[in-house]
Formats: C-alpha cells, structure tokens, sequence
C-alpha cells in the first residue's frame, strides 16, 4: 500500500516528466535489429497501445536511420493534425515520421502516403502500414522502468498497471502523485 | 448551459453559416415570388404600391444580409469592447469549468470605453432574431395580404412560409431577451486589470438584471499550479492548489459595492510558461436563491512590485578553485547577484559563457529560458569575478506539479561545464 508522506519539489521527483522522457526503449528485439529491419522494409509501423513506448522507440530509431526526417506529430485534434498535415511539402525526400497515424482520416493518409517513400509511424492499430514492432505492456516492464528511475517498485504494482488498462505512462504520472504526496490510496 | 466566450471562433462561423445558409432559400423563395407574384401584380395597373413595398423590403433584406456580416465582423474584431482582463481560455485553464452560463450578463453598450468587466460580453443573438423575424414576416405578408389568396396559390404556400419562419424567428428572439432579463447578473471590474505584489486594489461589483436574488457573494484568491504534458497522441493536464486566500463574504450584497484585494508582498508573482503556470485566480462564489452555488474562476495576473530584467557583468580576475561561487546564495527578487566563476578545459573552447537560466521539472513538459548572458574570455583556463541583479519574477518555486529554479552555468561550447542554483526569493532550495 501506498503511503501518505509529505509534499516534495517536483525536481526531487523520480517520475517527473524530463526524468521519464530520457528513459531508453525496453523492447524485446535490438534497436540496431530493428533499424536494420526497417531499412530493409521502407516502410513500417510500431502498434502499441497509450503509454507503451511507441513514440520512445520512435525518437530511439529514427537517429539510427539515413536521409533526413520530417516528422508529421498527429493529436487527438483534426483542425491541428490538418494544419500539420498541410504544412507537409508535396515530396518528402528522405523519411517522413508520424507520431499517430490512427489520427488520420483515410483520405488524409491516401493523401501523405504519396508524398513519401519511405514511412515509419506509430499506431494504436495494425493496418496502412507494415508491422515493424508489437509493443506490449506488463507489470514486469514497469518495474524495470521504475528501477531505471531509481525508484521504489510500489508494491500494487499488478493493480497499478490493471486500473490504467496497461497504460504505464498514466502509472508513472499516479507514482509521481503518489511520491509528491498528492494522493494517499 | 454553455456560456459563450467573447470571440469565440464558432459564434461568427455558426452565423456566417446560418446567413449562407439563408441565402439559397431567399434566391428561390425570391425567384418564386418575383415570376409568380410581381408579374401578376404589374399586370394591373391599381396594384403598383404593393410591388414597391414589396421591393424595397426584398432590397433591406438583401441588403441587411451583407451588413450584418459586417457588423459582426465589426464587433468580433474587438474594436467595441475590450477587457485589460484575461478571460479564462477554454485551451490554457485547466480550472473547472465555468458555470457562468446560470448567470447571464447583459451585453456592454459602452462601446470604444475600457469595459474591465471581469465578466464576458455577451452577444446580442435576440436582436438578429427579431430583426430576420420582421423581415421575413413582412415579406411572407405581402402576397398574402393584397389578394392573391384566391388567384395564385403558389405565391401564397411561399408567403406563408415566409411568414411562418418570422413569426418562429419572432418568438425564438422574444423567449431569448426575456429570459436574460429573469436572470440575475454581476459585474466584477479590477482597476488596471490586474495586482501589484503588495498593492490594494478595490474590486468593485455591480449588479444587473435580478440581481436582488443574489444572497451572498465570496471572494477568495487561489494561487493554483498548472501543468500540460503532451506525448505521442495524449496530451495531460494537472494542476495544484497550493492556497486560497479569502478575501471577503458578502451577505445579501447591495446593488454595488467594493472589496479590497491584495496580495502579500511575501507571494510569488505569477509565471506563465509553455507548458507550467504558476496562476493566481479569482474565485467568485456567488449564491442565488434556488439555485445551486456558482463558482467562477477568473485568472489576474499578479506582477512584481518593479519589474526588473536580471543582468550579469564581468568583474577582474582573480585566482580560484574550478568551479561557481555565490557569495549569497539566496537572493531577494531584484537583489544583487556577486560571486566568481573559474574554469579549467581540455581545449580552447569556441564559445565561452556565464549565463543565468531558469528551468522548471515537475509533471508538465520542461522548460528552461535563459535570462542573461555574459561572455567569458576563450581561455583554457580562467577565474573571473561577477555581479549581477536577480530577477524579480518568475522566483524561485519548489512546486509540486510545478517547480521552478534558477541557475548560474558556464557553458563551453554549448555544454554546460559547471552550474550553481541561485535561491530567488526565500522559498528554499528546489534541488
């Protein structure tokens, strides 16, 4: 169980946002392997649900693939992704990157997928492009990060990770809370 | 309900909408009417008046559809009303939402004068109701009304349902400006538009409308931490009360009145990152007789007593250890800074400087700016004394959603080498 303490600066938080953010990919298969498997491809898709490090591998492999890279970052907001979308030059030479292709409508992806040859994206759904990487979430996986983090493993790590739907990014924010003394459950 | 915020994008495109929307329908209607009605009536000589007036009303109204439009896009460019006070905007305010929408104000009428109402200006959508409401009715009366009941049945199924459409548009209009006249409205004005660390300012209220339902008002001053974090799809927002400071509980307010509000010189002024706020808001509780309370939460920025930009110059060399030296650690906002920096390098660097930054960490995406920059010699080695003047604002915060800091660093060619945190403000170390 998780215990009430005092408030604490969030500087001195383990889970604080750029602590998080400078965590490296926990994947199952190399990066370099995964690069290589891209490249061979030309294209490609990491399929993930929310929070489990899709767009960390992204930022991970793209410096690992050649040309230059256009990233196209997608939200849930169709006025912004449209902007974004139109901001795109007509040919993209090199790799274009999306961060959330399910945010496009399909004719928007009809529409930016001939602009580029070759795409590597994350989604929350097979399909438009070829799987490159399956991300999976587990309790295990958490405490791993956790420890990276050097941090306490909570010891409701199975019930954080179920009451978030596998999302470990929302069960790192609840630890910040937890740590920060925000909540006392 | 829904309160409506001043400019908000959707008002002026939903009417834009309506009147495109409209025209179509007065081309065929007027199409209809012009072969159906008007050659009828020029055929007999004693019925010329009709058409006329017929005519001159299809012109007010074509000619009504343009100006409209312009008169919105008029008072949506703001050149009527302004407010030196910030409205709580959907996209930044993580606050509650408001529930304004109990408690309608009444549209300013003091156009091109500084309206500081705390409270938005609402938009005066019963006018255009009743105004296309005439029109159409009048315009839908005319065939019916000069005898054609019994010659032309088109014109009249036409001018029925022109009439029809008025008359709906007449009474939609009517239950609008009667119900904003049955509900209770406050006006809130703060002189300036916003706080001096340390400095009264009278709050006055005026009420309008039913304002003698109000039974009590409260005002409190929230200091509240904001954080926005935007990864891959999903974008989080949190935020922290950190205190709320009463101000004033007012039974059975009068039709105006005045409190005074003021905030200790010993608070942190606001600060408004990307990402991080450090936000004072006024909170309005205001209760009226059969209703639930309503809670309006209104940002005021709170400035420093005198705002200062922070600055940092060299002084001579002298023989130190490697490394940052305050002589004062904590700094008042505004305090001057003295210490001295010494370096040892492995190379000659291409760029040598001391500079003073601010950062923030907390669960918002973090943000560092720097405020003052100093160039030091490109040597290898060296030990220079500096001064300084702190900054008076953003000071120093060890939030917990938010936290802020500064910090002196030597940066050599775009790495930092060495860093110092330097307290501004006396709320302790954040590290």
């Amino acid at each position: 169980m998780a215990q009430t303490r005092a408030p604490r600066g969030a500087f001195c938080n383990p889970f604080r946002t750029g602590a998080v953010l400078v965590l490296t990919p926990d994947l199952d298969e190399d990066l370099e392997a995964l690069a290589a498997r891209f490249r061979a491809q030309g294209r490609g898709v990491l399929v993930g649900p929310h929070g489990s490090g899709k767009t960390t591998t992204l930022e991970a492999l793209v410096p690992r693939l050649p040309g230059p890279a256009t990233w196209l970052r997608l939200r849930a907001d169709p006025a912004a992704n449209a902007r974004a979308v139109s901001a795109l030059p007509r040919q993209i030479p090199g790799l274009l990157v999306i961060d959330g292709l399910e945010q496009l409508a399909p004719w928007t992806w009809w529409s930016v997928r001939r602009r580029a040859d070759r795409i590597l994206a994350t989604s929350h759904r097979e399909g438009r492009l070829p799987l490159l990487y399956r991300h999976r979430t587990s309790p295990p996986l958490l405490a791993r990060l956790i420890e990276r983090l050097q941090a306490p493993v909570p010891e409701d790590l199975e019930a954080l990770v179920q009451r978030h739907d596998g999302d470990l990014r929302a069960c790192l924010r609840e630890l910040y809370d937890r740590y920060a003394g925000l909540e006392t459950t | 309900m829904r309160r409506r915020v001043p400019g908000q994008p959707t008002t002026l495109v939903g009417r834009i909408f309506i009147t495109l929307f409209l025209l179509p329908f007065l081309g065929v209607g007027g199409y209809v009417l012009v072969t159906q009605v008007l050659q009828p009536l020029l055929g007999h000589g004693d019925r010329q008046w009709p058409v006329l007036a017929f005519m001159a009303f299809w012109c007010a109204g074509f000619l009504g559809i343009p100006l409209t439009m312009l008169i919105l896009l008029w008072r949506r460019s703001g050149a009527g009303v302004s407010s030196t006070i910030p409205q709580p905007r959907s996209g930044q305010a993580v606050l509650p939402p408001t529930t304004l929408g109990t408690i309608v104000p009444r549209r300013t009428t003091a156009a091109k004068a500084p309206v500081e109402d705390l409270l938005p200006q609402e938009r005066g959508g019963w006018l255009g109701l009743v105004i296309f409401g005439a029109i159409f009715l009048l315009m839908g009366s005319l065939p019916i009304s000069f005898g054609l009941r019994d010659r032309e049945s088109v014109p009249v199924v036409f001018g029925m349902l022109f009439a029809g459409v008025g008359a709906v548009l007449l009474v939609a209009g009517g239950r609008s400006r009667w119900r904003r006249s049955q509900v209770p409205q406050v006006r809130l004005h703060l002189p300036g538009g916003a706080l001096v660390l340390g400095r009264k300012v009278d709050l006055t209220w005026r009420m309008e409308g039913e304002g003698r339902r109000i039974e009590a008002m409260r005002f409190d001053l929230l200091l509240v931490e904001q954080a926005r974090f935007t990864r891959g799809t999903d974008t989080y927002h949190d935020q922290h009360l950190v205190c709320e400071q009463p101000i004033a509980a007012v039974p059975r307010p009068g039709p105006r009145g005045q409190v005074a509000v003021v905030v200790e010189d010993d608070r942190p002024p606001e600060f408004l990152g990307s990402d991080n706020h450090l936000l004072w808001v006024l909170r309005c509780r205001i209760e009226v007789a059969d209703r639930p309370p309503i809670d309006e939460h209104y940002p005021i920025p709170v400035h420093p007593v005198r705002p200062s930009q922070p600055a940092l110059r060299l002084g001579g060399s002298l023989n130190a250890a490697p490394g940052l030296h305050l002589e004062t650690p904590q700094v008042d906002p505004g305090g001057d800074l003295h210490g001295h920096v010494a370096w040892d390098l492995a190379q000659e660097p291409r760029t040598l400087a001391l500079r003073l930054v601010w950062q923030t960490a907390g669960k918002g995406g973090e943000e560092e700016e720097t405020a003052a920059t100093v160039e030091l010699p490109r040597h290898v080695r060296g030990a220079l004394a500096f001064t300084g003047v702190a900054p008076t604002a953003p000071v120093t915060w060890p939030g917990t959603v938010v936290a802020l800091r500064w910090m002196l660093q030597v940066v050599a060619d775009g790495a930092v080498v060495a860093e110092h945190e330097v307290m501004v403000g006396d709320r302790g170390s954040v590290t």
